[in-house]
């Protein structure tokens, strides 16, 4: 198992590098204060939304399902390979969002660390929903169907958040909601590590189920 | 001798075509060629051993096992390089030694000098005979006792494609050893294989000793009024043509004693099919 995880990371090596940058040029728009460090949490997600995205279409492109289950791995497993990586992916974001934080801290471009380690663990929350709904649907559908069918869903959660907060007020409701506590700050990330494991195994289940009956 | 592959009523079904049901076995120590036309059934019947595609029906035994058992000692190459090319040839020893338990990372490397291939290499530069050879060292570094090869010589130069034969028949020199080869370029099994199986519209239309059945049959070039004349039983199809008549004839030493005076040249693989195809029945 795992070197199917290898493998992703590897063929993801000249991406990542390139995302990495990414990050260092948002980061220093950061440095400068002309946008809130929140960017590179926001950078964080949609990046390790993509990537699992590319592994997919870097899989059909060489064909590499139909040697994949010729190796003794199994089915099961190389879907939990797939799955770790993901996994990896998010923890990496997660980490580089938090030294990035951490950074800006040290210079004063972040007032409150507390504040961003919420918003890095709801990032992170995040990333892995996102995962987690996208992957059920590229083992089921391919990436190319997928990636459609994945942002027409995003587009009915984010109108399926507008219709809950409208009628509280929008964003004024949200704006009024009370800073949290230091109890709750310590919770937060407990619980989006837990939320966002227990949401990654049910995809999991999903995933193993869509690929166990593929005709490859 | 045992047999390292077993199909029993392998069937697979498809909206518009059926696979099947195939029964099939190679033995240990011997190579045999799968041939068809396109779509007869060759990489179906190949991803149904494996176990990668669902079938119907059939069982399937791989080394006195089942395939999801077997795979540590089987070794896969198809028509083309699996492998991303956003890897590097070493990326592949990385990957597969995870993979394989038995995998050898020096008689990879072995393979790829003998290759001419350098492991710090994007696969993406490779050329397809290349990438082929890549293939090959890795289904061959993890020590298999069975070769699946499905189109594995096709698009290669002719020296290219003897070194891979090379190492086929040196592959089976081993009696533990087997490969099942499917190829559209007949001469290449007619220079390795041991058996031929003949796969027409997904079914089994011929499996025997390659020798054999080169043996038994023969390609009559004759008048028509010659032909009208041969017992039918002899005749497997015709091929008639403004200028010529051919058929192809079964029990070919019988024939010959038989009708002294007509001439029947030796038939190869490729005048099989296209007689078995495109030919009328007798």
């Amino acid at each position: 198992m795992t070197g199917l995880i290898l493998k992703d990371l590897l063929i993801l090596r000249k991406t990542l590098r390139s995302y990495l940058l990414f990050l260092v040029v948002y980061a220093g728009i950061a440095f400068s204060g002309v946008w809130s460090a929140d960017i590179v949490g926001v950078l964080m997600v949609v990046v390790v939304m993509m990537l699992p995205m590319n592994v997919f279409a870097y899989d059909k492109q060489c064909q590499w399902d139909t040697y994949g289950l010729a190796l003794p791995v199994g089915r099961t497993k190389t879907v939990a390979a797939r799955y770790l990586c993901v996994l990896l992916l998010c923890l990496g974001g997660i980490a580089l969002t938090a030294v990035t934080g951490a950074a800006l801290y040290a210079v004063g471009r972040i007032e409150d660390p507390a504040e961003f380690m919420v918003s890095c663990a709801v990032m992170g929350l995040m990333a892995v929903l996102m995962n987690a709904i996208m992957l059920p649907f590229l083992y089921k559908f391919g990436p190319e169907r997928a990636r459609m069918m994945f942002y027409g869903v995003l587009g009915l959660l984010v109108l399926a958040g507008a219709l809950f907060l409208f009628p509280l007020g929008g964003m004024e409701w949200l704006n009024s909601l009370s800073e949290p506590n230091l109890e709750q700050v310590t919770a937060i990330p407990f619980i989006a590590a837990v939320a966002g494991l227990i949401l990654l195994a049910l995809s999991f289940l999903l995933s193993r189920h869509f690929y166990g009956s593929k005709d490859v | 001798m045992t047999n390292c592959i077993e199909i029993k009523g392998l069937a697979k079904e498809y909206k518009t075509f059926t696979l099947g049901p195939i029964d099939l076995t190679v033995p240990s120590g011997s190579i045999l060629g799968l041939i068809g036309e396109n779509g007869a059934g060759k990489t179906t019947l190949i991803k149904s051993i494996l176990g990668i595609t669902n079938t119907s029906g059939g069982t399937v035994t791989l080394l006195g096992t089942d395939p999801d058992h077997a795979k540590e000692d089987v070794g896969v190459v198809m028509d083309d390089c699996f492998f991303s090319e956003y890897l590097r040839v070493k990326d592949v020893n990385s990957v597969l030694s995870r993979v394989y338990k038995g995998w050898d990372t020096g008689l990879f490397r072995d393979y790829l000098d003998k290759f001419g291939l350098a492991g710090t290499k994007n696969i993406k530069e490779l050329s397809r005979g290349m990438r082929m050879k890549l293939s090959l060292a890795a289904a061959l570094a993890h020590r298999p006792k069975l070769l699946l090869l499905d189109e594995a010589t096709a698009g290669l130069d002719p020296v290219v494609r003897d070194e891979i034969l090379d190492e086929f028949l040196a592959f089976v020199s081993d009696d533990d050893h087997a490969i099942l080869i499917s190829s559209h370029i007949t001469s290449d099994l007619e220079k390795v294989a041991d058996y031929i199986a003949y796969l027409h519209q997904g079914k089994l239309l011929m499996c025997d000793e390659k020798d054999r059945l080169l043996e038994s049959y023969g390609r009559l070039v004759c008048a028509k009024a010659d032909l009208d004349q041969v017992d039918k039983g002899y005749i497997v199809s015709t091929r008639k043509s403004q200028y010529s008549t051919e058929a192809l004839i079964r029990h070919k030493n019988d024939f010959k004693r038989t009708y002294p005076r007509l001439t029947v040249e030796p038939v190869t693989l490729d005048e099989l099919m296209v007689f078995v195809v495109k030919g009328e029945k007798a």
